[in-house]
């Protein structure tokens, strides 16, 4: 028998067969439904080894809906729930009291709730610990506690809609809510039913139960959450995905709509395919967003048109996506477009651009990737990586505002070895009619500063240095944004 | 700024050398954006106009 203390509150199971997967299915007791076990079951069938089940979990998310909403029913509904834990060894009976000596082997839990409808909830899932996934993704650290064992469960969360209080663009909300709560201590963190009262806007009818939300209303409550956020469509915004992408890699995921199909998902990384090795600007690698989306498991991948399937794929297509709606902080007045055509019009300028002032390198032959970060980490990373002519401290002392925009300069052969040869950096508190936005243009042979104190054209604001260099000097791309997996 | 004296790269003196010379690379910026904020500044209004239409479930 593959199941332990099945008496008790903590049961363990250690998973070799569909058999021992239908213990599981039994041992929920009527919480889970048959169809979200089926896609549990598919989707960790093949990487987990034990499930420790919790039973009687005080689940925060579904409490709040529980006493706000499903208490309300003639019919009744627990106020607890379950919480699936997975490992990806097989963990022994006796070592249940020590699951903190198999930290290594934590693939994450899932909560379930007994919603009656869909019953799967708060889900953090280590991508890296799941064989199909891959690509580059927005993660967080969440600790877990199970018999006074501290785990970590890293991951983007995830939970599907209960169909009643929350609907799919209210959990594509709350995913991000509660990545950016668990990793930045501005954002408090919201509990879905509060999620559904964030907007006031009540002209297409009541909020629970709710029917569905417009983009208005999503950018709401990403305002009442304590976002600045842009508003992005299709057709009407040139570079759509492009734009789509500078925001993922900028390590910022996005709720994105796709009115076709009167759906909402969260965007969180994307898969890139280096090996296409041709000029101009990093979304061209691109091959497949990621997204948790509540029709699936977390991390599906939507991906072009005509592009082969692989791993965990969406039948969402990228050009299903319409709009998107991008959570800015505070102090990021300058937006992706205006940092596109701003370091296009550097690149080329007559004065300042790249043919204009270096001699190893041309603007025909490079390749740039632009993205957001904060000038924290931006100098912590670069601390590590180093860059040439001592470069690297100029930055570090460099005074910059709290966020930077970076559009990093390298040509085909380098970008495959994830290598680059300059960036101009901008100041993303910049007004977007600010064509001097810029505090350092460096090329391989080149750098200049602006001091963005400077109110005039005033040449001394200007800094510049050059040196007679043969060949390009590469450093490494920054990587810090999301995680590779 | 004490790192520039570190710097392993020859200062370039007067690569603007008058206020003139950088209004000039800063009206050449301003004309090669022209019609990207243009367009942004239009797409942003759009964008609010279809905010109340576009509905997800």
């Amino acid at each position: 028998m593959p199941v332990f203390y099945k008496k008790d509150a903590h049961i363990l199971i250690q998973v070799e067969s569909d058999e021992d997967w239908k213990c599981f299915f039994n041992c929920c007791d009527g919480y889970l439904i048959e169809n979200d076990f089926k896609r549990i079951f598919e989707y960790l069938n093949n990487d987990v080894k034990t499930i420790v089940l919790e039973k009687e979990y005080y689940d925060a998310d579904y409490r709040n809906t529980y006493f706000n909403f499903f208490s309300h029913k003639f019919a009744k509904y627990p106020n607890k729930t379950l919480r699936a834990n997975f490992f990806s060894k097989k963990i022994s009976p006796q070592m249940i009291y020590k699951l903190d000596r198999h930290k290594e082997d934590y693939i994450g839990f899932v909560v379930i709730r007994p919603n009656r409808v869909t019953s799967i909830g708060r889900t953090i899932l280590d991508p890296k610990k799941l064989r199909d996934i891959n690509g580059y993704i927005c993660v967080a650290e969440y600790p877990v506690h199970i018999l006074g064992a501290e785990l970590i469960a890293r991951g983007f969360p995830y939970m599907s809609q209960d169909t009643d209080v929350t609907i799919c663009a209210h959990a594509a909300c709350w995913m991000l809510f509660r990545y950016f709560s668990q990793r930045y201590t501005r954002y408090a963190e919201v509990w879905p039913y509060e999620v559904t009262q964030l907007t006031e806007d009540l002209s297409s009818g009541r909020l629970v139960p709710s029917k569905g939300l417009t983009v208005w209303q999503i950018t709401e409550m990403f305002s009442k959450f304590g976002f600045y956020p842009e508003i992005y469509f299709r057709g009407i915004h040139s570079d759509f995905e492009k734009l789509l992408y500078q925001y993922v890699e900028s390590g910022l995921p996005v709720v994105a709509g796709l009115a076709k199909h009167a759906h909402a998902i969260t965007i969180i990384g994307h898969i890139s395919d280096f090996s296409i090795g041709q000029p101009g600007t990093s979304d061209q690698y691109l091959t497949a967003f990621i997204a948790n989306d509540d029709n699936y498991m977390p991390y599906h991948a939507i991906r072009e048109g005509g592009v082969k399937p692989d791993g965990h794929f969406s039948d969402f297509k990228i050009e299903d996506i319409d709009s998107f709606i991008v959570p800015l902080y505070e102090k990021i007045h300058l937006s992706a477009e205006h940092v596109v055509s701003h370091s296009e019009a550097v690149l080329i300028g007559d004065k300042v651009g790249i043919d204009a002032c270096s001699k190893v390198l041309s603007s025909d032959q490079i390749i740039t990737r632009t993205f957001l970060t904060s000038s924290k980490s931006y100098k912590q990373i670069r601390r590590e990586d180093g860059l040439p002519f001592g470069i690297l401290k100029v930055y570090l002392e460099l005074s910059m505002p709290k966020f930077i925009w970076v559009c990093e300069i390298s040509t085909p052969d380098l970008y495959q070895d994830g290598k680059i040869a300059g960036e101009i950096i901008f100041d993303a508190t910049a007004s977007q009619f600010d064509r001097l936005a810029f505090m350092a243009i460096h090329y391989p042979d080149f750098l200049l500063l602006n001091d963005r104190s400077y109110l005039t054209d005033d040449p001394k604001r200007f800094t510049v240095h050059a040196v007679d260099a043969e060949d390009i000097v590469s450093y490494p791309c920054y990587v810090n944004n999301l995680c590779e997996v | 700024m004490n790192s520039l004296r570190t710097l392993k790269m020859k200062r370039v003196k007067n690569f603007f050398a008058t206020k003139e010379a950088v209004k000039e690379a800063r009206i050449a910026l301003e004309q090669k954006t022209e019609k990207a904020l243009r367009d942004s500044v239009r797409s942003k209004q759009k964008a609010r106009e279809l905010a109340h239409v576009k509905y997800l479930d």
